[in-house]
């Protein structure tokens, strides 16, 4: 009997060390409503006549991602900080997948979370996985938020189907 | 063993004594909080005259004057009279941070709270294990990352004809993480200051309350990448950043001070208590070096970087350990386009130009590399394009850029070869923006010598040692002429500014128009008579480069 239970014990233990890492519940929209990524944006796309100024500080940091100063604990680093980076840096982040590196691209994989050994291969694979995101007819119409949001789930998803055992949950 | 329990015996005061006293030093969590005699330190601080040291009113944001703090946010002191009392919110200020913390949570002790104060009273009042930090302040040292954290820069952005604020440049401080390489500084953290504007204000009455201390102000930080979004890609201005050679302490001290700062509220003037004034406030508490004290009426970004200069030609390496440039986002276009062999750029000119000529058509027969450099500097042309048409960019834009965007996903990842761009001199690297210059000359009319004089308070120009090398910029421009028997006065320009547009490279569609604008009183020529005009001017041309720019 004590046999038996250490056993099952065991292999219990071992499923779950092996079982995938699986990623956190919130999606794009969940921490773009709680982190305020919309207000991210530079000044420019929003309707402003003072649209050109940027030596201004819209706010000090309490709108957005600024940094752990001020965000609230479920915005700081991991997925929302993935979030609020393709966010922002959408248009620099597509300049990146194109050639296949790049400042924002490194970048964007120092924060998956990945092992530095599979940084690569991950952003190769999400290349590949972009690619075919931009052919899709009606890519183009897409706003920010779309396209942000369609960049992060293709990142997520590809974590968690090929790179979960070198990752960490964000 | 029997010797020693008989003292014990024999003395019992003494051994409890010792005993109380192990019990106290062993039991307190840091080992000093609980044996600091706080109305000792209280009594060494004022006989120290702590409260009017200069480091302690820097750290406290006072004036020049040393009469009131110029932070707005109440919560910033310990003291209710803190604001105007240096005296007061520094008993406050030892009282709280050498007080126990039972039963309130470490974050929110003092010493986390404020550590720049306490490493600098403990350090001033020769406290032991001052620079020690402290594992308690959770928060902070999430914040401030100290074990990535390796230096700190000061970043000079060019100045952005786009906006009369940002004419004079900008200036903001990155602390630089630990990474060997150094274009993954995106997730530095930056910190920037600035007005806090309502949304659709307009610009005759910010003009008016940014000069007229009608905003308040602070530091906001954010990653860099944020702040290169805006001032590199979207405002396509360079940027140099200057890494300021501090040693570990004084790097701990300045990002301390920062956490102390950061979110607290002043009152902002465009042309003094700006971007430029408070980082050379912070970059003064750090290295005790005056930075302001030229500074009367207004400060630039620029001066600060001169000041820079100027204080590491004196002690070379002190405070300058290196500046390294980074290009605006359309020089970089610009330095791509230069790039491509002569029948790339025409076939990258003719899409741009030809909306009904598709791209498969254009790179028929191309060679892959070939269709790579044009479909990169293609999607750099329509990305800077669409920031131009923000906030609703064109169907039309968006759908060409995409189109070459998927041309370029579906050829072979390539590393880009870094782009052939000089590295721009620093425009603070020789000379200060003031100008005076003098001149003689003989009137043919009045048979005589004259001479004038010009006095500039702020110029820029492609020419000057601090040049611009695409323009001027002059703010009181003065010329008085002297004669054998009189002073007049020449001309004044309010304001003077030229855009030359000095792109040796075509992109089609892209203007080549420079442009000039010009405020101001001129005596007419000729006129014999003390009148003078006013003057306003604006003019549109092309400029014709006959070399390259002096260096």
């Amino acid at each position: 009997m004590k046999k038996a239970v250490f056993t099952l014990t065991l292999a219990s233990a071992v499923a779950a060390a092996m079982a995938p890492q699986v990623a956190s519940a919130r999606d794009f929209g969940d921490i773009y409503k709680e982190c305020g990524l919309g207000a991210m944006l530079f000044p420019k796309e929003k309707d402003s006549t003072l649209a050109v100024i940027t030596n201004v500080t819209w706010d000090l940091g309490t709108t957005a991602i600024s940094s752990n100063i001020s965000s609230p604990d479920t915005c700081q680093g991991g997925q929302a900080q993935k979030a609020a980076f393709i966010m922002e840096t959408y248009p620099q982040l597509e300049k990146d997948l194109a050639t296949g590196s790049g400042p924002h691209l490194k970048s964007l994989m120092a924060m998956s979370g990945c092992q530095q050994s599979v940084r690569a291969d991950l952003g190769a694979a999400l290349r590949n996985d972009f690619a075919k995101a931009v052919s899709v007819p009606g890519y183009s119409a897409q706003g920010r938020y779309e396209q942000a949001g369609g960049l992060f789930q293709l990142l997520e998803t590809r974590i968690q189907s090929d790179f979960a055992t070198s990752c960490t949950a964000g | 063993m029997h010797s020693l329990l008989s003292r014990l015996v024999e003395q019992p005061g003494v051994f409890f004594f010792h005993l109380l006293f192990f019990a106290i030093t062993a039991g307190s969590p840091d080992g000093r909080a609980g044996d600091v005699d706080v109305s000792a330190l209280l009594a060494k601080a004022h006989q120290a005259g702590l409260a009017h040291d200069p480091q302690w009113l820097s750290l406290l944001q006072y004036d020049k004057d040393g009469g009131k703090s110029e932070v707005l946010t109440a919560d910033f002191f310990l003291d209710a009279k803190g604001q105007t009392d240096p005296e007061a919110e520094l008993v406050a200020t030892i009282q709280a941070v050498f007080a126990s913390n039972a039963g309130e949570p470490s974050d929110q002790h003092a010493r986390c709270r404020y550590p720049a104060r306490h490493y600098w009273i403990a350090k001033r009042l020769g406290l032991d294990g001052f620079n020690i930090r402290e594992a308690r302040c959770t928060r902070l040292e999430r914040w401030a990352r100290f074990d990535h954290v390796r230096s700190l820069s000061v970043l000079l952005v060019s100045g952005y004809f786009g906006n009369p604020a940002s004419s004079f440049g900008h200036s903001l401080l990155r602390l630089n993480a630990d990474n060997a390489d150094e274009s993954s500084n995106l997730l530095d953290l930056t910190f920037n200051f600035g007005a806090l504007v309502p949304a659709n204000e307009l610009i005759p009455v910010y003009v008016y309350r940014g000069l007229t201390g009608g905003y308040q102000s602070g530091f906001s930080d954010k990653y860099f990448y944020s702040e290169d979004m805006v001032y590199s890609k979207t405002e396509f201005r360079d940027i140099w950043s200057y890494e300021l050679a501090l040693d570990d302490e004084e790097l701990r001290f300045m990002v301390y001070h920062l956490w102390e700062i950061v979110g607290k509220k002043f009152t902002y003037y465009f042309l003094s208590e700006n971007c430029a004034y408070r980082m050379a406030e912070m970059i003064e508490l750090v290295k005790g070096e005056h930075f302001l004290d030229r500074s009367a009426y207004w400060y630039t970004p620029i001066e600060l970087f001169v000041r820079l200069h100027e204080l590491d030609r004196r002690q070379p390496g002190k405070f300058i350990r290196s500046v390294r440039f980074s290009p605006s986002a359309q020089r970089v276009l610009h330095a791509q386009f230069d790039a491509l062999k002569t029948e790339e750029r025409g076939v990258a000119n003719q899409l741009i130009q030809n909306d009904s000529l598709s791209l498969d058509e254009a790179l028929v027969g191309a060679p892959e590399q070939a269709r790579i450099n044009l479909t990169e500097a293609l999607l750099a042309y329509y990305q800077f394009k669409i920031v131009g048409e923000q906030p609703r960019p064109s169907e039309v834009l968006r759908k060409k850029k995409d189109s070459v965007l998927l041309e370029r996903l579906r050829l072979p990842p390539q590393e880009r070869a870094a782009d052939r761009l000089p590295a721009l001199d620093s425009p603070a690297s020789r000379s200060g923006p003031m100008l005076a210059a003098g001149g003689l000359g003989w009137s043919d009319t009045d048979k005589q010598v004259t001479a004038h004089l010009e006095w500039s308070a702020y110029h820029q120009g492609p020419l000057d040692e601090n040049g611009l090398s695409n323009g001027e910029l002059a703010v009181a421009d003065l010329v008085i002429r002297f004669e054998v028997n009189r002073a007049r006065l020449q001309k004044l320009d309010f304001i003077r500014v030229r855009k030359f547009n000095d792109q040796a490279v075509t992109i089609h569609g892209e203007s080549d128009w420079s442009w000039q604008a010009r405020v101001g009183l001129q005596r007419p020529p000729g006129e014999t008579e003390p009148n003078t005009e006013l003057l306003f001017s604006f003019g549109v041309g092309n400029p014709i480069f006959l070399s390259c720019p002096l260096q």
